[in-house]
């Protein structure tokens, strides 16, 4: 859903400097700067909730549209706890604590279950949807960037590349088409209309995932939702690869490889795609923040019942535990994969000049 | 000379064109709506007809109207996000990497950790505790969820510029620094600048009707996401009215493809290398 | 200690009348009672429940245990249909008021085992109130808000309530509830050692219900006939199966498809989009149970001024809303319900010599209502107060996400308010604020429904205009949002509440209606249902209008165990 980062030729370099000693220091910046991350979603987390009106009860008695009667109401209360004395700072503390212990609290709409026992059964089908669908994004992105870049380097200046001119403006539509309504879309026509996969679901009810029906109706579920994801991640790749490519094909030691003789393919897949994939790395982040934004959409439209769909049901019965509590694995998440990408950067390429800022 | 460039290249034309398209529909909505877009009074769930060119709504209200009318929200979300996201960047990014000190490090702490949050489930969050607002209480959201990644950017070549030597001279001459930036970094990364401020417009029209189509928005406006949001409420995939699910999201993807196109234009003429000419 | 005659004899009247309505309606008398009917068969049902919790607590709150456990494991004493006004004894046999209204004997049914084997008997009923006394968090009806006393268990099988004061609608609450969910009644020699109920998920249920557990997962739950339910012969099905689909829609293919046998969803048109596509499999049950009401905020002017609102409630098209809202699926507030009264209680609880006192569709005589007040109108035709001022633009608030029909309402609401020179803006607020600005009174027009409908308009009629339940502007007001009393009308509850004389009682009802008419403290707009839909391929025996024995329950409601004890495979 971001934009596609057309700004890969001065990718935006974060702050160290050349040599392996530095790069240890650097690591560690780069972890306390997670914490300090995390310590501020954890604080805004807290706050949130506490700024709104309303209480889950009132929320239940609207929801039901006359189903729970008023009598009911000063019962709720009493069984969601509503009615503490404790202090801000207190609730504050505590409820530090409790995250770092691993306690995300109470529901409010699937009370009593924990907020951390809802999170983990929704947790393992977005893993797998985003896993899938990321590394064939990457797959097929990389290396149609990686063939429009080369088909648009090699024919010469003057010529036009066909090849090149299509699959630009098509990787830039990926990245602007609203994930949620190609899902509408595809839903409705492949699902609905033609009936080649189901209307929506993790698995048909009734079903449980054991043997080999199950797995193919796990299979069978997850494919239009994967499909999707992939299409609208793939946009993304195209064009990252397409501009490192270019920018590395007009590097000395590229043009010298083709002086020298050396076959076209071996130019473009020893030299240059090699050196092109790794300011790739440093885009890691912002991919996964596009594929994490098409993925909620995705689950939302598929009904998959992933963290994304998670989230919604949170959002429309106000359920402010199991938001805040979605809300932190999505930053835990994405810090982790951010942290990671600078580590594997830093290894791959300590040659990388960065610059020093403190 | 950076103009001409631009007139030259063919994917900038087509996005202007396209974005151009678009306002002008949306200027001049008011004149060229067939009904009104908030008339209730049709026949519920029509198919295109002579009368009703894309057919009518669960709620009866015609569906090229609300099209029309929603081109208005859609680009002004877009416009008036992507200058507030630039304006934020402007100061976080282009002013801090250029002064350095303190200042710098606070903004890039800031920034840092306006990186890491993940931007959707904020997003999310925070429209649902802010919720039943108005378009201004999306833009408000979409701004504070949006602006980082490019305040990164911007930053970089900032801190690039800084050590040109036209710029120390200016310093040498004792320019303010506000003076300095304004008149001689912001002019030589106008290119990033502009492509950055497309990038911007594109994420927030997406954004906002992503938010709308979950609900989020205001339900009652009219505009392309609620368009999509009353499709689903109104079980058009049940009833087979996929027109009135097609076309919205087809205008969404349509404009920012162009907003796409004039990103990556004015980044490849900015970009020499990755100029064709 | 001698009782003196009348009240002997009004005691020996009501144990008639509550044991004779007891035996008239059994559960089975709705279906086939001859034997010509095919046992077995797997009845499947889904709905967009989401996850389900393993989690088998009756008084676990609104959604929270999954479903069947109240609609195929626990049982309360009665079931009440609110369609139909009847109710159906289930543990219940037969009770009655005596010792002036401050004793309530109930009776319960004899041969009853729990699932696990042991017997049940009015201990266990008696346990269960007293719990509830003990654990107020799970008290879900307020029973003991009443002045209810105590309760005990004097025999077998009768269950003595005894109260302080006379309050014969608590016998409602008791019986089956309000809106809410009836008492289930609970296993004394499991519930007597669990000390946080609100929070117990209950894995392993025992209850009196037709079926038993057999399988949960998080997507489905599965049920299996209990050989020793205490209706002999039934249920007739073997199982029942609950799928946790993941939206509306895809319920509603499964069930055109033949997959599922029965969902609960309102339907876009439904006629066109569902019935008609397979008229000889395809139904719908939509009974009337509550109404959709225009409330107004008579705080504050102009909505305190009786001829405005007589206006406002001449300027509604009801016919029309009806007909937007629900494409004619669902009636508008006309024949009497103006007076508030649900359209199944008009038969025997609207005052026929109030016939003629409800107000029409009329915008002329609504004119004539305003300017008789003193309203005028400006030059572009909008109100101006007696005084001059033109009103400012009012707000109609409706809640959601999604009620497409509260927005139709709302919408066409605010069009014909412009007949008479009001602008109004439609506001939709999430749940939790929709509840907090009513209760507040921070609203000027509302669309919402009603509370407490029941087997008559007293408990209706109670939270809508009783003084206990106002409050002023920003404080909470619980059920009486639109903050109107009247001295009439709290005389005539107070006097309903110490009677339990049918006749008196509907007096002081009549008594109610004829304020509601004359002040239109609130303006009925349509009917409002339960959304039950079904095909009839694999399964007969469904509720219907022409067999209405629930009032159209969702499946996991308790009036669908009538449901599952009734259908058969064709």
């Amino acid at each position: 859903m971001e934009r596609p980062a057309a700004t890969v030729g001065r990718s935006p370099a974060v702050g160290t400097e050349i040599g392996e000693r530095r790069s240890v220091r650097y690591l560690i910046r780069r972890f306390v700067a997670l914490l300090v991350t995390l310590w501020v979603a954890l604080t805004v987390n807290f706050a949130l909730p506490r700024l709104m009106p309303g209480t889950p009860v009132e929320t239940m008695f609207a929801r039901y549209q006359g189903k729970v009667s008023p009598t009911a109401i000063h019962a709720m209360q009493l069984a969601f706890g509503l009615n503490t004395k404790t202090g801000e700072l207190g609730q504050y503390f505590t409820y530090l604590g409790h995250v770092v212990s691993g306690n995300l609290g109470v529901s409010f709409s699937y009370f009593p279950a924990s907020v951390s026992s809802l999170i983990g059964s929704a947790l393992p089908w977005t893993l797998g949807l985003v896993g899938f669908a990321t590394v064939l994004a990457f797959l097929l992105g990389t290396t149609l960037g990686m063939v429009a870049a080369w088909r648009r380097g090699t024919a010469g200046w003057r010529q036009a590349s066909i090849v090149d001119s299509a699959l630009v403006p098509f990787g830039l539509m990926l990245g602007a088409l609203p994930s949620f309504w190609i899902a509408l879309i595809l839903l409705y026509f492949i699902a609905f209309k033609f009936g080649w996969f189901p209307i929506g679901g993790g698995l048909s009810p009734g079903h449980g995932l054991a043997g080999w029906s199950g797995f193919v109706d796990l299979i069978h579920h997850a494919a239009l939702p994967a499909i999707t994801l992939t299409f609208i991640s793939m946009g993304l790749w195209i064009l990252l690869m397409r501009n490192n490519m270019l920018t590395v094909l007009g590097e000395d030691y590229v043009k010298f490889a083709r002086a020298k003789g050396l076959r076209d393919r071996v130019v473009a897949y020893h030299y240059a795609a090699r050196n092109a994939i790794l300011p790739v790395f440093a885009q890691l982040a912002l991919a996964l923040g596009i594929v994490v934004g098409g993925q909620v959409f995705i689950e939302i439209v598929f009904s998959y019942p992933g963290i994304g769909y998670l989230l919604l049901q949170a959002v429309e019965n106000e359920d402010y535990p199991l938001m805040q509590g979605i809300f932190l694995i999505f930053t835990v998440a994405l810090l982790l994969a951010s942290f990671l990408a600078d580590v594997l950067y830093v290894f791959l390429d300590p040659r990388i000049r960065m610059e020093s800022h403190t | 000379m950076k103009w001409r460039d631009l007139l030259h290249n063919r994917r900038a034309v087509a996005g202007a064109l396209l974005l151009a398209f678009f306002a002008i529909v949306a200027v001049f909505a008011p004149m060229i709506v067939p009904y009104s877009p908030t008339d209730i009074n049709f026949t519920p769930l029509l198919t295109p007809s002579a009368s009703h060119l894309l057919g009518t709504t669960a709620n009866g209200q015609d569906i090229l109207s609300q099209l029309i009318w929603g081109a208005r929200a859609s680009l002004f979300v877009g416009l008036v996000c992507a200058t507030l996201i630039s304006l934020v960047q402007l100061v976080l990014g282009v002013f801090a990497g250029y002064v350095g000190g303190l200042f710098d490090t606070v903004a890039t702490a800031v920034t840092n950790v306006f990186l890491v949050l993940p931007s959707l489930p904020l997003l999310i969050i925070l429209a649902a505790y802010l919720r039943g607002g108005s378009l201004f209480v999306l833009i408000g959201v979409i701004t504070v969820t949006g602006w980082a990644w490019g305040a990164k950017v911007l930053r970089a070549q900032a801190i690039a510029l800084r050590e040109r030597p036209f710029v120390q001279a200016a310093r040498a001459t004792g320019e303010s620094r506000v003076h300095i930036v304004m008149s001689h970094i912001v002019p030589n990364m106008l290119g990033i600048i502009v492509s950055n401020f497309f990038g911007a417009a594109l994420f927030a029209i997406l954004a906002e009707a992503g938010l709308e189509f979950i609900g989020l928005g205001n339900i009652n406006d009219i505009t392309w996401g609620t368009m999509l949001y009353w499709g689903q409420e109104g079980d058009a995939v049940l009833l087979g009215a996929w027109v009135w699910l097609l076309v919205p999201g087809l205008c969404l993807a349509l404009l920012g493809t162009a907003l796409g196109l004039l990103n990556f234009a004015v980044d490849e003429i900015a970009n020499p290398r990755l100029r064709r000419f | 200690m001698r009782k003196d005659r009348k009240t002997r004899w009004f005691g020996a009247v009501t144990a008639a009348a509550g044991l004779s309505l007891g035996l008239v309606f059994l559960p089975s008398a709705a279906a086939d009672a001859t034997s010509h009917v095919t046992t077995g068969g797997t009845f499947i049902v889904a709905q967009p429940w989401g996850t389900l919790a393993d989690n088998f607590n009756p008084y676990a709150p609104s959604g929270a245990a999954a479903p069947g456990t109240r609609s195929c494991l626990y049982q309360s004493l009665y079931y009440f249909n609110a369609a139909t006004g009847k109710q159906t004894p289930l543990l219940g046999t037969g009770y009655a008021w005596s010792d002036k209204n401050l004793k309530l004997t109930v009776t319960t049914r004899s041969g009853v085992t729990w699932s696990d084997g042991k017997p049940f008997t009015a201990a266990d009923v008696a346990f269960t109130f007293n719990y509830l006394k003990s654990n107020p968090s799970i008290d879900l009806n307020g029973i003991w808000t009443s002045p209810l006393t105590s309760v005990t268990a004097t025999g077998p099988n009768t269950v003595v309530f005894n109260f302080s004061k006379p309050d014969t609608p608590a016998l409602i609450s008791i019986l089956y509830g309000t809106d809410g969910t009836p008492t289930a009644i609970l296993p004394e020699h499991i519930w007597s050692s669990i000390s946080n109920p609100a929070t117990y998920t209950n894995t392993n249920p025992v209850a009196t219900g037709p079926f038993t557990l057999s399988s949960f997962s998080a997507s489905s739950v599965i049920y299996v006939k209990n050989p020793n339910y205490w209706e002999a012969g039934r249920p007739y099905i073997n199982s029942v199966v609950f799928n946790s689909v993941d939206s509306n829609t895809t319920g509603e293919l499964e069930l055109e498809n033949g997959t599922i046998d029965m969902s609960y969803d309102y339907l876009t048109d439904a006629t066109k989009t569902f019935v008609d596509k397979s008229s000889s499999t395809n139904a719908i049950f939509w009974p009337i149970s509550n109404m959709n009401y225009l409330y107004m905020n008579t705080a504050k002017a102009p909505f305190s001024n009786t001829k405005f609102r007589l206006a406002v409630a001449h300027t509604m098209n009801t016919s029309f809303l009806a007909k937007r809202a629900y494409f004619g699926a669902l009636p508008p507030a006309i024949g009497g319900a103006e007076s508030a009264v649900v359209q199944p209680q008009l038969n025997g609880w609207f005052a026929k010599t109030l016939a003629g006192l409800e107000w029409k569709y009329s915008v002329t005589k609504a004119k004539s209502l305003l300017r008789a007040a003193g309203y005028k109108w400006s030059s572009s035709n909008k109100l101006e107060s007696p005084a001059g001022r033109v009103y400012p633009s009012f707000t109609v608030l409706i809640g959601g996400p999604g009620w497409t029909d509260y927005i139709s309402l709302a919408d066409n609401v605010s069009a014909e308010l412009k007949a008479i020179g009001i602008t109004s803006t439609v506001i939709q607020e999430p749940y939790s604020t929709y509840a907090n600005d009513l209760n507040k009174g921070h609203f000027d027009f509302a669309i919402s429904w009603g509370n407490g409908n029941s087997s008559t308009p007293y408990y209706q009629y109670y939270y809508m205009f009783a003084r206990q339940e106002t409050a002023p502007i920003g404080k909470n007001a619980a059920t009486n949002w639109e903050r109107f009393t009247s001295p009439v009308i709290q005389s005539a509850l107070t006097s309903y509440a110490s009677s339990s004389s049918t006749k008196v009682q509907k007096a002081d009802m009549a008594a109610i209606e004829k304020v509601v008419l004359l002040n239109a403290p609130v303006v009925p707009l349509t009917g409002r249902a339960n959304w039950l839909d079904y095909q009839t391929r694999t399964f007969t025996g469904f509720p219907s209008a022409s067999n209405p024995y629930n009032d159209g329950s969702a499946s996991d409601q308790e009036g669908s165990m009538l449901t599952y004890v009734n259908v058969y495979l064709k």
